[in-house]
């Protein structure tokens, strides 16, 4: 996948993605699906290879849907231990800001399930 | 016979003297690291595009010799998070900071010296010059490093009319001066550079 469109790259955040930046919805729908296809054939084959779940996890949470990205940073840190610390870390902020969203009564993409393995 | 001996002998000397030095890995197998971070590249080149196009290459010839590979994406987007949106400022930062924010045993360091295409009239040449640098999360010493400088021309199919074939090789070359497509150059410089027994790394806990 090519990188982030250069244009837009210092700001690829989950407002960009809902205030619609039509490179980076690409982008980010053009990574989901070779991600998915690497997962898969990863999957079937026994060997998927290391970031890729944390990677797919992370574009799931660029689009705001927190609870398949949660699966994915879980999926992560229990094939590559290596990992534990940065999907802690990436699973407590996809709670925080679910959480803030739900206070605030904002729509996000999926309700959120809580994850044992959060950072304090 | 004489002469065709010493010749022989001559040619052996020259190729005798022109031994690559061996890598000291004294230091990166007391380290063993099982997982490396890859932080965005330092671009020193005028082209702008080229540290995304080569990020996006480095990963696979790493994870191949047997090393956990921090998802490049995700860690672009957690320094920018962090304040660390510029990559001269990751590169100046501390490692222990950087091995901490992440959990991983050391860094990559990606700096391109040099990136530039020249436009030849019936071909396009790439010449790059890219440093690289593994640190130790826990010491921030020096693992291993290597600079790999490289020419790459974008090949073309031969056959049909000479002409023909010309008139392709000009466009071909315009094309690759407009749009020069990095990611075969990226991946050809990474595959040298990560090469083991060569200038790479030794296999990590993953290696088959």
């Amino acid at each position: 996948v090519d990188p982030v469109p250069v244009n837009i790259r210092s700001k690829t955040t989950i407002q960009q993605l809902q205030v619609g930046k039509p490179k980076f919805k690409k982008w980010v729908n053009k990574l989901l699906v070779v991600a998915k296809e690497v997962i898969e054939s990863g999957e079937s084959a026994g060997n998927v290879p290391p970031g890729i779940y944390a990677e797919y996890g992370y574009v799931l949470y660029e689009k705001g849907n927190f609870t398949e990205a949660i699966l994915y940073f879980n999926k992560e840190q229990t094939k590559w231990s290596e990992s534990k610390v940065l999907m802690a870390k990436m699973i407590s902020n996809a709670n925080k800001i679910a959480a803030q969203k739900e206070k605030r009564n904002e729509p996000t993409s999926d309700k959120i399930v809580p994850s044992t393995e959060v950072t304090k | 016979m004489t002469r065709i001996f010493l010749s022989i002998l001559l040619m052996l000397l020259v190729t005798g003297c022109a031994t690559t030095k061996v890598k000291d890995y004294e230091k990166f197998n007391a380290a063993k690291p099982r997982s490396i971070l890859i932080v965005p590249v330092v671009n020193r080149s005028v082209e702008v595009t080229a540290p995304d196009y080569f990020l996006s290459t480095i990963s696979v010839p790493l994870a191949e010799r047997g090393y956990y590979v921090f998802p490049v994406n995700l860690v672009k987007r957690m320094l920018e998070d962090d304040g660390l949106s510029d990559s001269g400022l990751v590169h100046n930062a501390s490692v222990e900071k950087l091995t901490n924010l992440f959990g991983a045993d050391a860094v990559l360091y990606v700096t391109i010296n040099q990136w530039d295409a020249q436009y030849l009239v019936f071909t396009t040449q790439v010449n790059v010059d890219l440093s690289y640098v593994i640190k130790d999360g826990k010491t921030g010493d020096t693992l291993w490093e290597h600079n790999q400088k490289m020419v790459y021309s974008p090949q073309q199919n031969s056959g049909g009319h000479p002409l023909a074939q010309l008139i392709v090789a000009v466009v071909n070359a315009a094309i690759a001066k407009a749009a020069p497509n990095y990611v075969p150059l990226a991946q050809q410089a990474n595959n040298q550079t990560f090469t083991y027994p060569g200038p790479g790394i030794p296999p990590g806990p993953y290696a088959q």
